[in-house]
């Protein structure tokens, strides 16, 4: 029956929306992980996601048959450079570098995802509620 | 005389299946609306319908399970996925025919799922599938009321 495949697919939704929700913790959890050389610094991490695709009838269009995060990126970005000579982790010249993490964009990340993850629960509530009517046929 | 009582309600089945179907396509479009490349489908509704409609037309017994071929040398078609086989009406199943949704602006990376437009008509079909099950739930009273004259 169809209305169990919605479940299956706006689960696996969610389920990539909260890993997408994680990197964006990650991601604003170390706005300042200080490093003292530049190539260890913390580099922002990002999701992309991939649909696995229905197996389309010739002359058909595919429909989704699940969402999996395909990979994690490490954005490639120059990190910031402070000069803070008193800080621990300051290399000789007097420089500590910090993630070039860009805190409003991460936020509105979060606020998209998790309004995406609100929007497939909703689809899971409907989907749950059709089925249930439908068992309830010819009932009254 | 089974026959005609599932005959009326072949119909209300036929939408009910298709509205499952779309419900579950509209679902693909709205969990995929963070993903890269991924174009937003649907299908035609009414012709879908149409379709489901003349294959039931052409084959009159549809409903009794040893007559599901497709005319007198097909082959049965027991799931969606099944190709017409030799048949004389070989129409679409339940599977009705995706096609890409038109006249959107795809975003950055290349997405064309409008989530407002897909919610809208997530929640139509949503109701659209309980009319669909009261429809069914009045027929089946009717035939209930009518199997229970003269008691």
């Amino acid at each position: 029956m169809s209305l169990f495949n919605s479940f299956k697919l706006a689960g696996s939704a969610m389920q990539a929306q909260t890993q997408r929700l994680n990197t964006v913790a990650s991601n604003l959890a170390n706005v300042e992980t200080a490093a003292s050389k530049a190539e260890d610094v913390y580099k922002p991490r990002k999701v992309i996601f991939e649909a696995a695709l229905d197996k389309a009838k010739p002359g058909s269009a595919a429909m989704a048959n699940s969402v999996e995060v395909k990979k994690v990126i490490a954005e490639d970005v120059e990190p910031r450079k402070l000069y803070d000579p008193k800080h621990p982790m300051a290399d000789e010249q007097g420089y500590v570098y910090m993630p070039n993490v860009s805190a409003v964009e991460e936020m509105v990340d979060m606020m998209a995802a998790s309004r995406s993850y609100q929007s497939n629960a909703e689809v899971m509530n409907t989907a749950k509620s059709l089925m249930l009517k439908t068992l309830s046929i010819g009932q009254n | 005389m089974l026959n005609k009582i599932t005959d009326s309600l072949q119909f209300s089945n036929d939408t009910l299946q298709l509205r499952a179907r779309r419900q579950e396509v509209l679902t693909s479009n709205i969990a995929n609306v963070d993903t890269p490349n991924y174009k937003a489908v649907d299908f035609d509704f009414k012709s879908a319908l149409a379709n489901l409609g003349n294959k039931a037309a052409g084959n009159p017994s549809v409903n009794s399970s040893l007559n599901t071929s497709n005319g007198p040398t097909g082959l049965m078609q027991t799931h969606a996925g099944h190709i017409a086989g030799g048949g004389s009406t070989g129409k679409m199943s339940t599977a009705a025919m995706l096609e890409f949704r038109r006249n959107v602006n795809p975003a950055m990376d290349n997405n064309t799922v409008d989530i407002e437009k897909e919610r809208a008509a997530f929640a139509e079909n949503a109701v659209k599938y309980e009319a669909a099950i009261r429809s069914i739930n009045g027929k089946i009273s009717t035939l209930k009321s009518a199997m229970g004259q003269g008691q």
